[in-house]
């Protein structure tokens, strides 16, 4: 069965039960149960993370240019403040870029200063203008043709997938159930309990929290009508290779627009360099793909603020797409009488907020269902770093044994990533939690071996044909 | 940190990298071959077809075969297998991440031969979805005869290069085969191999196609082409990217050294010397693939060259590498004004600081006003200065 946890499903019904695994469900599972809820988490896909939370440009937002006064400023904030106090208990990296924003015409140049009044409207008080030859400072490697700049001090980058699996675990650890390949096709609620029916059983809670993501509003549909309807918002990414780094010393913002925040160039915690997203609506929640012409022009605006990256080669591609709504600010949700708390719609900013919004959550379970009693003796287990400016197990003297070599992932790596409280459930699983075959290659030189070690012990292994005929 | 010590240190223990072992420890030298997989002799031990061998040993193999008799070749010399080498630095510095740890080691002269790989589905910025079953002809090769087990039973190979068809004779062992070969271009890479594909094996290669997408959510279905008689889908279990080849610079890139933007491996001289005096490069890394067979002959005249660089060191009685290299630096460090040093080697000994760096036929070198030795002694050069005939600016 595709659980992990506390040993055996509750009978009885847990208080709460978690639907969608993302960096919003793993945030809120963790905040219940630290706060003394039986609670279980189900997710519809092989592994946590395996619908919008698993691509996104990584940044801890510090909320500067957000709509003053909106409760996604409050909660990225929040979200923002509570991961700097306990990433270092989970083991958690951060990597302190800052960012620039930059103004590419004399257009944008007119919005900087609105950009700065609000910014310091938000509380990010340490955003100014810059002058180009500051500008050149900060970031040798841009274009000169820039016009003119913000410094945008704290916004740095985090390991996006680490940090909401380091949430799960340490729900799990402290007595949370997650269940996978868990989809939950039914809700009924029969006298005060939700009776969620699953492609892997079915599950009894007094609360439920739609933290469903790209499936808000069907999962919305089992206890209203659903007054939002999610547009995903597909974004496409350009990585480039580790060799790329030295020329992103920090993160280059644009001027954004009504509708996104534009593309971005980046740094990655793994020592990489990204270029995206773009911002196209589209009406299937699952498939998010990527085009050939559009990776091309997110190369070009890549070489035109950074020249040096047009000789760069490409490791990656990728596209994810962001739960976004009709409305401009997050919806969160309570309805008292049924037992559920809607969370949704969170677009781009969901990982440096969700844990500000599962701290929000836990406020409005204690104020509308029931009195909190947070664990005494809470577990933190720590996350293995994969991050490039920390040490990695390769680098520990008596390790060694590397399986995928471009991001250099050391065999115990893999096994720890198989094993533990929240073993791989597939290869994306596996690749989030080790960086294997993520690399320049991308499987030419591990993909066979990673099968061969994780194959069989994979909730959903790699579709290898079966085997006749063998003659090799 | 306490380094080991070593006259060469060769990175890849491929065709090029064993065959420059051998050579260089027939000639004397301590060598060391560091080899990231568990295995050496590089990319023929997964290519389980004929036509290795010919070139340096005169006989046809299979690559498993040649890779054999490669690693016996080696017998004795110090072959370390899983230690990848994670950066390079001056002065002959290597990091290794080891089997049982990191180290590093300090060389008097280092080889590169680290070769290619394919460039993957990614970097050629395929549209669509990225299902299980995007392969390369490496990755598909290494499921086969390393791993023994079929990643998929009807791909569709994209390119039309030997390589390419080397998925027929792969995919046979498992008695399956490609649904078709495409290729952009108007004609095939190899017709003949094509011509063999279409009428022994019943195996089409369609010219002429771009890939629209790649079908598939998690395990490829088909790849939508266009050609000139419109758009359509071919229905197939995997896709097989072939030939691209990318020389495995990251380790030069990452370093002081740099690589060339036209070949995208590093730039060498003819004894395939980088800029760094003590590095050497040789092999496929230089450029795209070629046959193991002359990335051998490469890897035995590098190791020549280097063989003549201790030679002369030894003549000249001359072999503290820090000073060498501190003459090399100061060398470098100048700006504007660049020199080619065109003579051979060998009548153009000027000391005993010099004559271990002019060792090719073309040496370049950006020349501030600097000392040098001269036969007459020590000599300000300034870039304006008329030089030796020989020494053209």
């Amino acid at each position: 069965m595709a659980t992990t946890g506390s040993d055996a499903i509750n009978i009885q019904g847990f208080d709460a039960a978690i639907i969608g695994g993302g960096v919003v469900g793993c945030a809120v599972l963790r905040a219940l149960t630290l706060a003394g809820l039986n609670c279980i988490l189900l997710e519809r896909g092989p592994d946590l993370l395996s619908g919008a939370s698993k691509a996104n440009s990584a940044i801890l937002h510090t909320g500067f240019d957000t709509q003053a006064g909106s409760l996604e400023l409050n909660l990225i904030q929040s979200g923002r403040a509570i991961y700097l106090a306990i990433r270092e208990r989970l083991g958690l990296p951060v990597l302190e870029t800052d960012a620039v924003l930059v103004a590419w015409n004399t257009a944008q140049a007119e919005k900087l200063p609105a950009i700065v009044a609000r910014a310091h409207a938000n509380g990010v008080t340490g955003v100014r203008a810059l002058t180009l030859a500051e500008l050149k400072k900060k970031h040798p490697y841009l274009s000169d043709s820039a016009v003119a700049a913000l410094f945008v001090p704290g916004e740095y980058v985090i390991d996006p997938w680490s940090a909401p699996l380091a949430y799960a675990i340490q729900a799990i650890e402290n007595g949370a159930c997650v269940v996978r390949l868990a989809e939950v096709t039914a809700a009924v609620r029969q006298s005060n309990l939700w009776c969620l029916r699953t492609s892997c059983g079915e599950f009894h809670a007094r609360l439920v929290i739609n933290c469903a993501g790209n499936f808000g509003d069907s999962v919305e549909a089992f206890v209203r009508p659903s007054p939002f309807r999610i547009k995903p918002r597909k974004g496409q990414f350009v990585v480039f290779d580790k060799t790329a780094l030295p020329a992103m010393p920090t993160i280059v913002l644009p001027v954004r627009t009504e509708r996104t925040k534009g593309v971005v160039l980046c740094p990655t915690i793994f020592g990489n360099v990204i270029v995206g997203p773009t911002a196209e609506d589209q009406d299937d929640r699952e498939r998010a793909t990527v085009e050939t012409g559009t990776l091309r022009t997110l190369l070009a605006e890549a070489a035109r603020m950074v020249p040096a990256l047009a000789e760069e080669p490409v490791t990656a591609t990728f596209a994810g797409l962001r739960p976004a709504t009709e409305r401009r600010d997050y919806i969160i949700e309570t309805l008292p009488a049924r037992g559920w708390i809607t969370v949704a719609g969170f677009r781009s900013t969901g990982l440096t907020a969700a844990l500000g919004i599962a701290q929000h959550v836990e406020g409005l379970v204690g104020e509308h269902f029931c009195r909190l009693a947070p664990l005494r003796d809470v577990v933190w287990p720590r996350m293995p770093n994969l991050a490039e400016h920390e040490p990695r197990d390769h680098q520990r003297p008596g390790h060694g044994d590397l399986i995928c070599l471009c991001e250099l992932v050391t065999r115990d790596e893999i096994e720890a990533a198989l094993c533990g409280p929240l073993p791989a459930g597939d290869l994306g699983g596996l690749k989030r939690r080790t960086r294997a075959m993520f690399g320049r290659c991308q499987g030419f030189n591990c993909l066979a071996a990673v099968c061969s070690i994780a194959g069989n012990r994979l909730l959903v292994p790699p579709p290898l044909p079966e085997m006749k005929n063998h003659v090799a | 940190m306490w380094r080991e010590r070593a006259d060469l240190v060769i990175v890849g223990g491929g065709p090029t990298g064993l065959s420059a072992a051998r050579e260089a420890a027939k000639g004397g030298l301590q060598v060391i071959v560091l080899e990231r997989e568990a295995e050496a002799g590089g990319a023929p031990r997964y290519c389980g077809h004929l036509g290795f061998g010919m070139w340096d040993y005169g006989r046809l193999w299979t690559g498993p075969q040649y890779a054999q008799r490669l690693r016996s070749s080696v017998k004795g010399i110090d072959l370390r297998c899983g230690h990848a080498v994670t950066s390079l630095a001056s002065r002959g510095v290597v990091d290794v991440s080891g089997t049982s740890g990191p180290y590093a080691i300090e060389a008097k002269r280092v080889l590169i031969a680290t070769g290619v790989y394919e460039k993957p589905c990614a970097a050629r910025l395929i549209s669509g979805s990225r299902p299980f079953g995007i392969l390369t002809t490496g990755a598909l090769q290494r499921f086969v005869y390393l791993q023994k087990q079929l990643p998929c039973r009807s791909p569709l190979v994209v390119g039309s290069e030997l390589i390419a068809y080397s998925t027929i004779l792969t995919l046979r062992h498992f008695g399956v085969k490609p649904i078709a070969f495409i290729e952009t271009a108007k004609r095939p890479s190899f017709p003949l191999a094509a011509a063999v594909s279409r009428f022994v094996f019943g195996v089409p290669t369609l010219t002429a196609i771009r890939i629209v997408a790649i079908e598939g959510d998690k395990k490829v279905i088909g790849v939508t082409i266009e050609s000139e008689t419109g758009i359509r889908t071919l229905a197939c279990d995997g896709v097989v990217f072939s030939g691209d080849w990318v020389p495995e610079a990251t380790l030069l890139r990452s370093s002081h050294i740099g690589i060339d933007p036209a070949t995208k491996g590093p730039a060498v001289d003819a004894d395939y010397r980088t800029k760094d005096p003590q590095v050497f490069a040789a092999g496929n890394v230089l450029r795209s693939a070629r046959s193991s067979g002359s990335c051998a002959i490469e890897g035995r005249n590098a190791a020549r060259a280097i063989l003549a660089d201790f030679q002369r060191l030894r003549l000249t009685g001359w072999n503290d590498i820090e000073e060498e290299v501190k003459v090399w630096n100061l060398r470098r460090g100048g700006e504007n004004k660049k020199f080619c040093l065109d003579s051979p080697s060998a009548d153009l000994c000027l000391g005993r600081v010099v004559c271990s760096m002019l060792t090719s036929s073309n040496l370049y070198a950006q020349l501030t006003p600097v000392r040098f030795w001269a036969p007459s002694g020590i000599r300000t050069m300034l870039s304006s200065e008329t030089l030796n005939p020989r020494w053209r600016l």
